[in-house]
């Protein structure tokens, strides 16, 4: 069971475009922003070792104390990044492949009705991620 | 990089520095006194001349190859520093140094972000970082010396210094030498007691000549050998004081800030720094370097008898083994300094000192495992830490170097509080070598692994480690930022505000820009925090603003923001003025300016309909500019000029701003003063005031919103104030209203948020695109759209429907008035109106004001022909011309009667303009329209529809279905009357109205139904000629005829006008079918509603139904005429009966009918034919269609079976055959009957169905049949059941 748990979808101009706390454990007033520092820092790393890997899942890439950052990388190099403080990588690489899977929908879906907005995500995003129970 | 000489690097060049030999200064005071005349002690005075860079001393260690060593250094140390630095002492220091730094780096307030140059940094790393980091490092590494698990700071020679006026000079050097006095670590045995000693007498010339000295020292090298003995002259410089060109001291004492530079050494003269100079090189070359080769070999030669060799090693292992059990303490055994693991250790020292590395690291390596078998950690740590940096200066084994580095401080790590300081050290060191190789990266982690529980120490280390990631390749700015913030954060603990200001504000320049709100939040409201405990309320100012709105934070994070926010502002003690304040949010996309000038609005929500609305139903109206035209050059020009170039307001009327203001927060935020910023001069001519305003406009523009409140008599703005709550929105009308001629523009809008912060908005910065009314305008400069030309005053009229509901049920009639007013002085005239929708609101008539409404509509005998006059009128669909002379002004009211009728359910919008010109001719604009628009809510009301069928008895007779259903929910209908509109129909009903309606009424859902004849009046060829014969009955009354009330006219004056649109409205496509029948049904609330919304006057309701044709199968209807029951004698002979067919053309041209008969021969009975008239009439399957008439049938069955022997049933049909002709072919002219004989014959008794024949009929196809397709040129009709019973007679 994840205590602590944040899912963000950065898109390829690093800009966040859907972020979840997905954890359990009883929230700290200065998660959020630690948390976004954490995986806006995790970033840099991600930059470099994006292009090493054919791989789209690129596993725990950063950690700050306790707290690691899982990352994969679309074709698109929009970025799904999860920071967690328990191994799990089948189940995140799991999780991953299927937002990934629900992000493209959500992407053609929009994309074909309003390409121009892309606001509607998020709801479907909140959707997934209740769906897909992280463990 | 890599080729470069691992010694030249900063690394190198710091081990250099730092692992030298120690020389231990023992001094009398006198010595120091005369030393302290220059305002230096006596090692001070020396330390300038202990480090030489090319000393050119030939050495050969104990690989017997020889070499030259240049660069040297000697660390000077008093005995009574020979111990570990108190760490109190060294923190205090450090953090003063700290504080220092903070003071002297914190970054001007004004200044802007600092910007991160990425050239620069690729350039040099010292040239990016602070200064003090490299001594504050340097520092950090001098607390850990002294340490007994390693030798490199054991001293290697002593100094001893006796001044010439010291009593017995002797015997002072002797008792230097008692133990008491030296350093613990000597005693303690921890390092060699027996060191070599170099005595030197120093004699001041301010004493006098050196006769004494030179006797002392003669006496010395008796005693102590001549070798080992020197003298030193100081102070010869005896008159002024000494101006040293180049101050050798300088450098060494800006720590100590006692006395200023200059007058350091003042009294040393050439010959005192030469002397000095000689001492110390020669102390070195010939005496330190010499000792230690000498004692690097005697300790080799023990090394090698002890621990070389198989024999040695096996023993050695095995020694061990059976140690092992007995030392358990954390630090392992203890060593003494004449143990063989510490002089293998010394011996490692030595020659790493002497640079023979080689030689250094084959001993660490011998001894490390020692260590490590004996878990004598620290010192295992501290050789793995020598190892590592033996391996890098040789630049061997890159991944041996910084295994061994990581292992030593991983191992000084597990020791916890032991080893922390060696454990900074190590990691120093270990980050500097991977600098040197550029691993920028690692070098970082390293850092984050020093912070220990030292926050200061933490802060310090962060802040490196986030240069570390600026100067990696590619440069990781965002982990730069994010350990800049750490470190601030660190800072913070420690109270060092200005250094977290400092880096916050370097880790801003990485996240402007960014979407990443929670970060930006965080670093701007630390920043503004502490900028506000530093008393700089301005700057926390400018930084608390960025984060106002907060919207994804927590409620509580909202209000601590906003709580700050104006706890500073407060502090300020002004109100701030701010350009950009981001609370509240303006929605600058729902902007819109509502002016005046030709056109007038008479509601605000008539401003909010669609220009091209209004255009297009003003079109007709306005004077058309087109035809006008004399020269298209000159006109275009003036065209644009006048009309395009400026928007035009008039003075006395208010420019009306609407914009959407958003609380983008949980919390609630007061909001006053909400004022337009506007501009006002009073040139009118565009181009002028533009160059007098533009040089200056760039610069002022924030000034114009400042000072706005002190001229404003020439316009008034109106000023708001509101409470926006959680996560609301609204919209704020404001307005300014020019008094004069000039030019007005409207700059922006201003606001006080909480009473004490003004904020300011900018229109033309934040307008995307223009969204203002005139959108004829396709290319607009930015700064014309705020912009209007002020013209004087002009009559505007000002206009009401009274009493327009609001909400109506649907077929509600009313009559409504139409006031106008004009308040100026000057008439109007020309009035012109139009309405959008004539089927909602009709124009009325001058007389009608003075009729009373529900009586006027009452039906008269005489009434027919006003009606008749009437129809001529409701065609003309287009502008309504008030009459000639109509002329508006003053107080009182000008009234005109309107209609209204709800039409359909549904919200509906009216909109009517009006138009009017001024009658003074000498203003710009010579005419004005006043635009009305009202929003009705229709609700349903009843549901009606109609169900029309021929009757099969009678021609030209119909019967029509009425089904009414109650929609509403509550009310009560009391439906009054159906009419037929027109004069070709007769209508009436066909049962009481007392039985349909019992109750009278309707009641909320329920639903009737009621029948009624129709019946085509007999005089429909005479239409229009003459009239006035007997009244054609077209109305059939609801209402039992005891209840006193009048027959609804439908052909007087509205509602004939409205049934007019209403066929146009329900216009079908099929035209031309002169068949057709209009109902309306006139009904009324049966008793006044509870609601308020609806106006209990209303008394008449009214639903038109229209083009209800009657034909329903095609443009022939026909009747079989002939007789029911027959008696014949079938046993004279069969029988013959007659009968008529009248077939009626109702289209308007020439039919063409074919009659085929079949014989009912080969057609298997009746059951088919039902079949194919039930298909035919599929029409009217859902609502009523042919039966059989069953009970005849039976009854006559019943009486075949009372004849015995003849039992027939229908379906051994007997036959019979058509007669007469078995195909008939006729013309039948437009609206005319014929009247064609049949026969049939019947050769027994029996009941038969006469529907075995077939109607074809055809249209002509010529001329109109272009015009619609659809429509039917041909059909075929099945006959109708028509049932004849023949019995035998008797």
């Amino acid at each position: 069971m994840a205590t602590t748990a944040c899912f963000i979808i950065v898109s390829r101009n690093d800009i966040p475009i859907y972020e979840a706390e997905v954890g359990v454990a009883a929230k700290r007033e200065d998660a959020a922003q630690l948390h976004q520092f954490i995986l806006h820092a995790a970033l840099d790393i991600v930059q470099d070792l994006a292009w090493t890997t054919s791989a789209m899942y690129l596993k725990s890439v950063d950690r700050f104390n306790e707290l690691m950052v899982s990352v994969y990388v679309t074709a698109g190099h929009t970025r799904l990044m999860l920071l967690h403080d328990s191994r799990n990588d089948d189940g995140i690489k799991s999780f991953f492949q299927e937002v990934h899977e629900l992000y493209i929908k959500v992407i053609c879906f929009f994309f074909l009705a309003h390409p121009n907005n892309m606001f509607h995500i998020y709801h479907f995003i909140t959707f997934s991620v209740s769906y897909v129970a992280f463990s | 990089m890599a080729t470069m000489d691992p010694l030249m690097t900063p690394l190198g060049q710091m081990l250099l520095e730092e692992i030298t030999p120690v020389v231990m200064l023992i001094s009398t005071p006198s010595v120091e006194e005369a030393s302290r005349k220059n305002g230096l002690s006596f090692l001070q005075m020396l330390t300038p001349f202990c480090s030489f860079d090319n000393i050119d001393v030939p050495v050969r260690t104990a690989s017997d190859q020889p070499y030259r060593l240049h660069k040297f250094k000697l660390r000077l140390f008093y005995a009574s520093d020979v111990r570990r630095p108190d760490l109190k002492e060294a923190k205090e220091q450090l953090k003063q140094v700290i504080s220092e730094a903070g003071e002297k780096e914190f970054p001007d307030s004004n200044s802007d972000l600092p910007e991160i140059n990425l050239e620069l940094s690729s350039s040099s790393e010292y040239e990016n970082t602070p200064s003090w980091f490299r001594f504050l490092n340097k520092e950090l590494v001098r607390v850990a010396s002294f340490s007994d698990h390693e030798a490199f700071d054991h001293p290697v020679i002593c100094l001893l210094a006796v001044s010439s006026k010291d009593e017995q000079p002797i015997n002072r050097f002797v008792d230097f030498f008692n133990t008491n006095k030296l350093p613990s670590l000597l005693n303690d045995g921890s390092m060699d007691p027996k060191i070599s000693k170099h005595y030197l007498l120093v004699h001041d010339n301010q004493d006098g000549p050196a006769d004494r000295a030179n006797k002392i020292l003669t006496e010395m090298r008796s005693t102590f050998g001549s070798g080992d003995c020197s003298l030193l002259c100081i102070n010869s410089s005896l008159e002024a004081p000494f101006k040293h060109q180049d101050n050798p001291w300088a450098s060494y004492i800006t720590n100590s800030s006692s006395s200023p530079t200059q007058d350091v050494g003042c009294f040393l003269n050439m010959d005192d720094i030469d002397e000095i100079k000689v001492l110390m090189q020669d102390l070195s070359s010939k005496h330190i370097i010499p000792n230690m080769e000498q004692t690097i070999r005697i300790l080799n030669q023990q090394v090698s008898a002890t621990r070389k060799g198989f024999r040695n090693q096996i023993k050695n292992l095995w020694w061990r083994k059976g140690k092992e059990d007995g030392a358990d303490s954390l630090n392992g055994p203890v060593y003494n300094f004449n143990s063989i693991e510490s002089q293998i250790r010394v011996l490692g020292d030595y020659a790493f000192m002497l640079r023979d590395y080689e030689l250094a690291l084959s001993n660490y390596r011998l001894i490390s495992t020692d260590y490590k078998i004996d878990k004598a950690w620290k010192r295992y740590a501290g050789v793995q830490e020598m190892m590592g940096l033996t391996y890098f200066i040789l630049d061997q084994s890159r991944k041996e170097a910084e295994y061994c580095m990581e292992n030593a401080f991983n191992t000084y790590l597990k020791l916890g509080s032991l080893g922390q300081l060696n454990a900074t050290r190590c990691g120093l060191w270990w980050i500097e070598m991977l600098k040197a190789r550029d691993q920028y990266k690692e070098a970082a982690t390293v850092y984050f692994r020093i912070c220990g529980e030292d926050i200061l120490h933490s802060a310090v280390m962060l802040e490196q480690a986030s240069y570390c990631y600026l100067l990696s390749k590619p440069s990781m700015l965002r982990k730069y930022g994010f350990h800049l913030v750490l470190s601030g954060e660190q800072y913070k603990k420690c109270d060092q505000i200005k250094h977290a200001i400092r880096t916050y504000r370097c880790a801003l320049s990485v996240f402007k820009g960014t979407t990443w709100n929670y970060i930006n939040d965080h670093v701007h409201f630390h920043i503004g925090q502490w900028y506000a405990s530093l008393g700089m309320y301005d700057v926390a100012v400018k930084h608390m603003t960025e984060i106002l709105c907060c919207s994804h934070q927590s409620k509580t994070t909202q209000e601590l923001f906003l709580g700050d926010f104006l706890h500073i502002v407060e502090k300020t003690g002004r109100t701030f003025e701010v350009t950009k304040l981001q609370l509240p949010v303006i929605n600058i996309s729902t902007l819109r300016v509502i002016y005046e000038d030709h056109r007038t609005f008479g509601s605000p929500s008539a401003a909010n309909i669609r220009e091209a609305l209004w255009h297009s139903l003003e079109e007709e109206m306005l004077p058309s500019f087109s035809a006008a035209k004399t020269n298209w050059l000159e006109l275009q020009s003036k065209l644009i000029l006048k009309k395009h170039s400026q928007n035009v307001c008039v003075a006395g009327e208010a420019v009306k701003v609407t914009i959407e203001f958003k609380n983008p927060l949980q919390i609630s935020i007061p909001i006053s003063s909400v004022t337009l910023v506007c501009k006002y001069s009073a040139s009118t001519d565009e181009v002028i005031s533009n160059e007098n305003e533009s040089s200056m406009e760039k610069d002022n523009k924030v000034d114009h919103f400042r000072n706005m409140s002190s001229d404003n008599s020439s316009f008034m703005v109106s000023e708001v104030d509101f409470l926006l709550g959680g996560g609301e929105t609204t919209m704020i009308q404001l307005s300014a209203t020019p008094r004069e001629e000039g030019t007005l523009e409207i700059i922006g809008v201003r606001w006080k948020l909480s009473g004490t912060i003004v904020g300011f908005y900018n229109f033309e910065m934040g307008q995307p695109k223009k969204n203002i009314l005139k959108r004829r305008k396709t290319k607009h400069l930015p700064n014309e759209k705020f912009k209007f030309m002020v013209i004087k005053s002009i009559p505007k009229l000002q206009g009401s429907i009274h009493p327009l509901p609001g909400k109506a049920y649907a077929g509600d009639l009313r009559q409504l008035v139409l006031e106008l007013r004009n308040p100026s002085e000057f008439p109007v005239k020309n009035l012109k109106m139009k309405i959008s929708h004539p089927r909602f609101l009709i124009i009325g008539k001058q007389e009608n004001m003075m009729s009373e409404f529900p009586a006027c509509l009452r039906k008269k005998t005489d009434s027919v022909q006003s009606v008749m006059h009437d129809n001529p009128n409701i065609t003309t669909d287009t502008v309504f011309l008030f009459p000639e002379g109509t002329s508006v002004q003053g107080e009182t009211p000008f009234l005109w009667p309107l209609w209204f009728r709800a039409a359909v359910p549904g919200d509906i919008s009216l909109c009517m303009s009006i138009y009017y010109e001024i009658g003074d001719v000498s203003s710009i604009i010579k005419y004005r329209t006043l635009r009305l628009h009202y929003n009705v809510q229709v609700l349903p009301s009843l549901d009606v529809s109609f169900q029309i069928c021929p009757f099969r008895s009678r021609l030209e007779e119909f019967l029509v279905r009425l089904d009414v259903v109650n929609k509403t929910s509550s009310e009560s209908f009391q439906v009054c009357q159906l009419s037929s509109v027109g004069h070709q129909w007769e209508i009436s009903l066909v049962e009481a109205p007392d039985s349909i309606f019992p109750l009278q009424s309707l009641m909320a859902g329920q639903a009737i139904s009621c029948f009624f004849t129709l019946k085509k009046s007999s005089r429909l060829s005479t239409f229009g000629d003459d009239v006035s014969t007997s009244p054609v009955k077209s109305d059939a009354r609801l209402v039992p005829e005891s209840i006193k009330d009048i027959v609804y006219d439908v052909n007087s004056a509205p509602l004939v006008n409205f049934h007019h649109y209403e066929r146009l409205q329900q216009e079908v496509s099929y035209k031309g079918d002169l068949n057709t029948v209009d109902f309306v049904l006139i009904y009324r609330p049966f008793r006044s509603s509870d609601d308020p919304g609806f106006s209990t006057s209303s008394s008449v309701m009214s639903h038109h139904a229209c083009h209800f044709s009657t034909a329903s199968t095609g443009p022939i209807s026909w009747l079989v005429d002939g007789p029911q029951t027959m008696h014949h004698d079938f046993s004279a002979s069969f029988c013959e009966i007659n009968m008529k067919m009248h077939i009626h053309n109702s289209s308007g041209a020439t039919t063409f009918v074919r009659i085929d008969t079949l014989d009912s021969a080969g057609n298997s009975g009746q059951i088919n034919n039902v079949n194919v008239v039930q298909s035919a009439t599929t029409d009217n399957q859902a609502g009523w269609h042919d039966i059989a008439p069953v009970n005849e049938l039976k009854v006559a069955s019943n009486a075949l079976e009372t004849q015995p022997g003849k039992a027939l049933s229908l379906e051994s049909a007997s036959s019979y055959i058509w007669s007469g002709s078995s195909s008939t072919h006729l013309h039948i002219e437009a609206m005319s009957s014929v009247e064609i004989p049949l026969q049939i014959c019947v050769f027994s008794p029996g009941t038969y169905d006469l529907s075995n024949y077939v109607l074809n009929w055809k249209l002509p196809s010529n001329g109109q049949g272009d015009s619609d397709e659809k429509r039917q040129h041909s059909g075929q009709c099945q006959g109708y059941k028509y049932y004849l019973t023949v019995l035998q007679s008797i």
